[in-house]
């Protein structure tokens, strides 16, 4: 009899040490690198409060959708993570493409599941890359967003008087739809020309970004694609 | 004898034990194909009890799939827990009452002990061990963090640091709607607003039109139809926060002081049906409201692990610091880092069967002045500071090897209890053997 009760015993102990109590816990890891967004190259900014997505837009399922939100744990990498939301390409690709005409030059690359359009250029030793995204609604606001990108070339971020100042002096039209260009040089070689244009409740990204040389070399010819630009009549 | 004794220490009950363990290996491995391996491993085997669709599995035995209408018949089986507990202590009471100290009975005393570490490690692998995954890119960054895709945790992250982030971890198991959780370290607490174990993250404007568009759809069926049209009243009233699977409003947004995502792109999460494959994962979501010292709510953050470099992190600041905040699988941060210098993926000429599986990393643990290439393959896993990496998979065309991280306090103790019980066997082998030579010479004529 005394063995049941010792082995009862053991097994109560060993049940016991199994009922460990999740707990809080606070610890200190060395600073990581921004992580890579797979679809854009450029540098993900980690700005306080802007949470305008570069890349991607968001998008959810219906409920009893055939495609299920539990994603493949393939795409759920810690290390380079998600790169969209069950159902984000679905809903981007509602968004009908303008047309447009891309200079000779400009290599069209592939669009991945959210981009409408992307280039890249190289001359001389030196690269830029010309991306065409499209976000509905305002994502944040316009100071938001091009402070987002000065960010990206480790500009101080404009304040909103600067915006107002950008906004009037650049103001250009795209398929007589009002936005305005954005001009960008940063400190540390790379630059941004780009145009940002709200249209039919959603806002459109056109940006070239790279080393400033051939970004301003290309700044004309990005002119010209941005006058090619026709979209879809409603 | 004590009648209960007698009935623990009884080879009757063994044999009923082990009958009922063939019966919960059956209906698990048939169950399988609903669960995926991980949940049927915890409903049947991880478990005290477990009720089982009986007819429905059986119906799948005589070739037939899953019968939903005959769900409804099930039957309680002890489960694996309780199989097991019952066998350790019929094991060890059956050892006490029959067993006679002698020399002779060396092998059979070995042999119960080894099946008594068995059953003892297979308790403490169930409770100890912990499984991740470690991914990491050629030529890529080093990591030293493996993620768990099957939990999450909500992290408040302080960015000050020069050179360290300071993390505050909460476990998922926390993340309980209506409850405010202390946070020790920070002068903030959190208090779960609602949160959803697998769930889609949208722009409400987007989500609306997109089920309005289905709604359009005349194949949609009816009850899907009824869904969506309660989905878009929660949106149109630009109240819905968290939207169940039925396209019911579950948490509206109310006097919630959004921000972040919620905020500034009209966050919605739409809940979805939970996954249990093995090679899907979960996507958790979840609001939360800061809280001050004071209990004054800072703010009310949407945030979901399926956030990922897309989206920037969404932060707060109190008390001059900056922190963000996020849901994320969980990860286990360690000392040393991993890089990865090639993965190969062999094949046999000519076909696309795959021969090799390889990663060949650079292992650096600065702490110890460790820095040492290191090959894992099949069956050659790399062990290293209580943890052991095999090679489990690969993505990105070849480029990214994916390696499974166990941690396991006792992972030699099932080794030991099988050379045990194989040497134990042996003996007892050998001895018996000895006594039937000497009784065969001894019956020999001379």
């Amino acid at each position: 009899m005394t063995c049941l009760r010792i082995s009862v015993a053991v097994l109560g102990l060993i049940l016991l040490a199994g009922c460990q109590k999740e707990e809080v816990r606070t610890y200190e890891i060395p600073k990581e690198s921004p992580p890579q967004d797979a679809v854009a190259p450029v540098r993900m900014t980690v700005n306080a409060g802007t949470e305008a997505p570069a890349g991607d837009a968001l998008a959810g399922t219906a409920p009893q959708s055939s495609a299920p939100m539990a994603g493949p744990m393939m795409q759920a990498s810690g290390n380079a993570p998600m790169q969209a939301l069950p159902g984000m390409a679905e809903q981007s690709a509602q968004f009908d493409s303008p047309t447009w005409t891309a200079p000779e030059g400009w290599q069209a690359q592939p669009l991945g599941s959210m981009r409408k359009g992307s280039w890249l250029i190289e001359k001389d030793g030196q690269r830029a890359e010309v991306s065409v995204l499209v976000f509905p609604g305002d994502v944040g606001g316009d100071l938001a967003n091009v402070n987002r990108w000065a960010d990206q070339v480790d500009m101080a971020p404009l304040t909103p008087q600067e915006l107002i100042s950008m906004q009037e002096g650049n103001a250009i039209e795209v398929d007589k739809h009002p936005g305005f260009l954005v001009e960008l040089t940063g400190p540390s070689g790379q630059s941004i020309a780009g145009v940002i244009l709200p249209y039919h409740g959603a806002t459109w990204f056109f940006k070239m970004q790279g080393d400033t040389e051939l970004v301003n070399a290309e700044a004309v010819n990005f002119g010209r694609f941005m006058s090619t630009v026709r979209f879809p009549e409603h | 004898m004590n009648p209960v004794f007698r009935i623990f220490s009884s080879l009757g009950l063994t044999v009923v034990l082990l009958a009922f363990s063939m019966v919960l290996v059956f209906f698990g491995t048939l169950d399988q194909s609903r669960w995926g391996i991980h949940e049927t491993q915890r409903l049947y085997f991880e478990s005290f009890y477990v009720l089982t669709p009986a007819l429905s599995l059986l119906k799948m035995v005589a070739g037939g799939s899953f019968d939903l209408n005959l769900a409804w018949f099930k039957i309680p089986l002890p489960g694996g827990f309780l199989l097991g507990g019952l066998l350790l202590v019929n094991l060890v009471c059956a050892h006490f009452r029959y067993f006679k100290a002698s020399w002779k009975k060396t092998g059979i005393a070995l042999t119960h002990a080894g099946v008594v570490l068995l059953l003892v490690s297979g308790f403490l692998i169930a409770f100890l061990q912990e499984e991740s995954q470690m991914y990491v890119d050629e030529g890529g960054v080093p990591v030293n963090f493996s993620t768990d895709f099957r939990d999450a945790e909500l992290v408040l992250i302080d960015t000050s640091g020069e050179d360290v982030d300071r993390v505050t971890s909460i476990p998922r198991s926390l993340l309980k709607p209506g409850s405010v959780i202390e946070l020790p370290e920070l002068p903030v607490k959190v208090r779960v607003e609602a949160y959803t174990p697998n769930a889609g993250a949208a722009i409400g404007a987007n989500l609306l039109r997109h089920y309005e568009q289905m709604l359009q759809n005349p194949q949609v069926p009816p009850a899907q139809k009824r869904e969506l049209t309660e989905a878009v009243d929660g949106l149109k009233s630009g109240e819905a926060l968290v939207l169940g699977t039925e396209g019911r409003t579950l948490l509206s947004k109310g006097t919630l002081p959004l921000k972040g995502f919620a905020e500034r792109m009209g966050g919605v999460i739409q809940e979805q049906p939970e996954s249990f494959q093995d090679n899907e994962s979960n996507i958790p979501a979840v609001v939360v409201s800061i809280l001050d010292e004071n209990g004054e709510t800072i703010g009310a953050w949407m945030v979901s692990a399926g956030f990922g470099g897309n989206i920037p992190p969404q932060t707060f600041d109190y008390g001059g610091q900056t922190y963000q905040i996020a849901l994320r699988f969980k990860r286990d941060y360690y000392p040393f880092w991993i890089q990865l210098k090639d993965f190969s993926h062999d094949k046999y000429p000519g076909t696309e069967i795959p021969r090799n599986y390889s990663s060949d990393i650079i292992l650096n643990d600065p702490g110890k002045g460790v820095e040492r290439p290191v090959k894992i393959y099949m069956n050659h896993p790399l062990r290293y500071a209580g943890l052991t990496f095999f090679q489990q998979s690969f993505a990105n065309n070849d480029t990214t090897s994916i390696l499974m991280v166990v941690r396991n306090p006792v992972w030699t103790w099932p080794y030991i209890a099988v050379l045990l019980v194989g040497l134990g066997m042996c003996i007892q082998f050998c001895i018996s053997l000895s006594r039937f030579i000497r009784r065969e010479q001894k019956g020999r004529p001379a």
